[in-house]
C-alpha cells in the first residue's frame, strides 16, 4: 500500500517561540526593557554589562542581568559587583539560552520593581540567533580582536540584532582593525544597522548606549503594549 | 550548531503527528531549512537519527527542503535573490534590502507513514528521550 501524508506545516521552535511571546507579555506588564546581549567568546559583553549596571544605578535606574554560561558562576561574580541583582544560568554545556531558562530564573524577581534586564547569552555567533528569549532589544558584539569579517561569517546572528557594538576599540590600532570594513560586512548582513563604537576600558561609547537604553526604556514605559512578537 | 536541540524538537513534533494520525510509525521526515538559519544539514541529520531512536519517527529518513535567501525590494517592488551569498542587497538595483521574504525558514512540513489501519499503534513512546547537549 502507498504511504501517506501527515501535513504539520509547524515551526520547529514553535514551543520556545510559544514561552517567548508569553515572556514578552510579561515583560511588558511590567514595563520593563529587556536586552539580549550575543555574541562570540570573549568579546566583552560582561566588562561592558558591568559598566552598564553600574551606570545605569548611578542614574538612579533598577537594572537585573541574567548571564548564562556552560559552566561556573564567575561572570555572575563580576557583574555582582555593580550592585544590581545577578543570576547566573549555567545551561550545563548547552551552547544557547532559550525561553525556558530565562523564565525559570525569574522566579523570586518582582519585575515591576526593575526598568531594565540584561541577558548576557552565551558566547556563541550561531546558535544563539535562532532563540527568541522574549526581549526588546537583541544587540549583537563585535570585538577588534576578532577580525572585521565576523559578520559575513556568521550573517544569521548578526541578520537577527537590533544594534551592534563594535567593542574593545582601544585595542583596534594593535589589531590593525579597519572600522570601516566592519562597518561594511556588518551592514551587508543587516542593512541600516546602527552600531557603536564602545570601549569597556577607557568608556569610549558608554554615553550614546545609556542614552539609548534610556530612550527604549522610556518607550516601554510609557507604551506597555506595542512591542510586537518577535520573528 | 545547535542542531541537537532542533533534532529533539522535530523529533518530538513529528513523533506526535505519527500518533495523532494513529500510525505505528513515521517513515521519513520532511522539514524545510532557511538559507539563514545557518543550520548544517548534515549535523541536523546525524542529531535528528540520534534523537529518534526509541520514539515512533526512529529509523525515518529526514528530508531537508532549502530554501534559499529571498529578498524583498522596497525600490524594484518585487521579491529578489540577494547580490551575493548573505549579501542582503538586490540583485536587480543593488539597493540593500534589510526585508527578509524567505530564508527564515525552519518548519517540519511533513511526516510520512505507512498506510494501515489507523487503531494498529504498537505502543510505543513517543517523544525525544535524549539529553544530549549540543555543540
Amino acid at each position: 500500500m502507498p504511504p501517506r501524508i501527515v501535513e504539520l506545516r509547524r515551526h520547529v521552535l514553535k514551543k520556545n517561540d510559544e514561552l517567548a511571546a508569553e515572556l514578552r507579555r510579561r515583560f511588558a506588564a511590567a514595563r520593563l526593557l529587556v536586552v539580549n546581549l550575543v555574541s562570540g567568546p570573549g568579546t566583552g559583553k560582561t566588562a561592558w554589562l558591568e559598566k552598564t549596571l553600574t551606570e545605569l544605578r548611578a542614574r538612579g535606574f533598577h537594572p537585573a542581568a541574567l548571564v548564562g554560561d556552560p559552566e561556573t558562576d564567575f561572570d555572575a561574580q563580576r557583574l555582582q559587583r555593580s550592585g544590581a541583582p545577578v543570576r547566573q544560568i549555567s545551561t550545563r554545556g548547552l551552547c544557547h539560552l532559550d525561553a525556558d531558562m530565562v523564565a525559570n530564573h525569574l522566579d523570586a524577581w518582582d519585575l515591576s520593581t526593575l526598568d531594565f534586564l540584561f541577558i548576557e547569552n552565551v558566547g556563541n555567533l550561531v546558535c544563539t540567533a535562532s532563540y527568541d528569549l522574549g526581549e526588546s532589544l537583541r544587540v549583537a558584539c563585535l570585538s577588534v580582536t576578532e577580525g572585521e569579517d565576523k559578520p559575513a561569517k556568521y550573517p544569521s546572528l548578526f541578520n537577527s540584532a537590533d544594534l551592534a557594538l563594535l567593542t574593545k576599540i582601544d585595542l583596534a590600532q594593535a589589531c590593525d582593525f579597519n572600522a570601516a570594513a566592519a562597518r561594511q560586512f556588518l551592514n551587508d548582513v543587516r542593512p541600516g544597522i546602527p552600531l557603536l563604537e564602545t570601549s569597556a576600558k577607557t568608556g569610549l561609547g558608554m554615553e550614546p548606549w545609556l542614552n539609548l537604553l534610556v530612550t527604549h526604556q522610556a518607550q516601554v514605559k510609557n507604551h506597555p503594549s506595542t512591542k510586537t512578537e518577535g520573528n | 550548531m545547535h542542531e541537537v536541540s532542533l533534532a529533539r524538537e522535530i523529533v518530538t513534533l513529528a513523533a506526535n503527528a505519527v500518533q495523532d494520525a494513529g500510525a505505528s510509525k513515521g517513515l521519513a521526515v520532511t522539514i524545510r531549512v532557511g538559507e539563514l538559519t545557518c543550520v548544517a544539514p548534515d549535523a541536523l541529520r546525524f542529531a535528528f537519527e540520534v534523537a529518534a531512536r526509541g520514539t515512533l519517527v526512529e529509523g525515518a529518513q529526514l528530508v531537508i527542503e532549502h530554501a534559499p535567501l529571498v529578498l524583498r525590494c522596497a525600490n524594484c517592488q518585487r521579491d529578489v535573490p540577494p547580490v551575493a551569498p548573505f549579501k542582503l542587497a538586490c540583485s536587480l538595483c543593488g539597493q540593500p534590502c534589510p526585508q527578509v521574504a524567505a530564508g527564515r525558514e525552519l518548519e517540519v512540513l511533513t511526516v510520512e507513514c505507512p498506510d494501515e489501519d489507523p487503531n494498529a499503534g504498537n505502543g510505543r513512546l513517543h517523544g525525544a528521550q535524549n539529553a544530549a547537549a549540543d555543540c
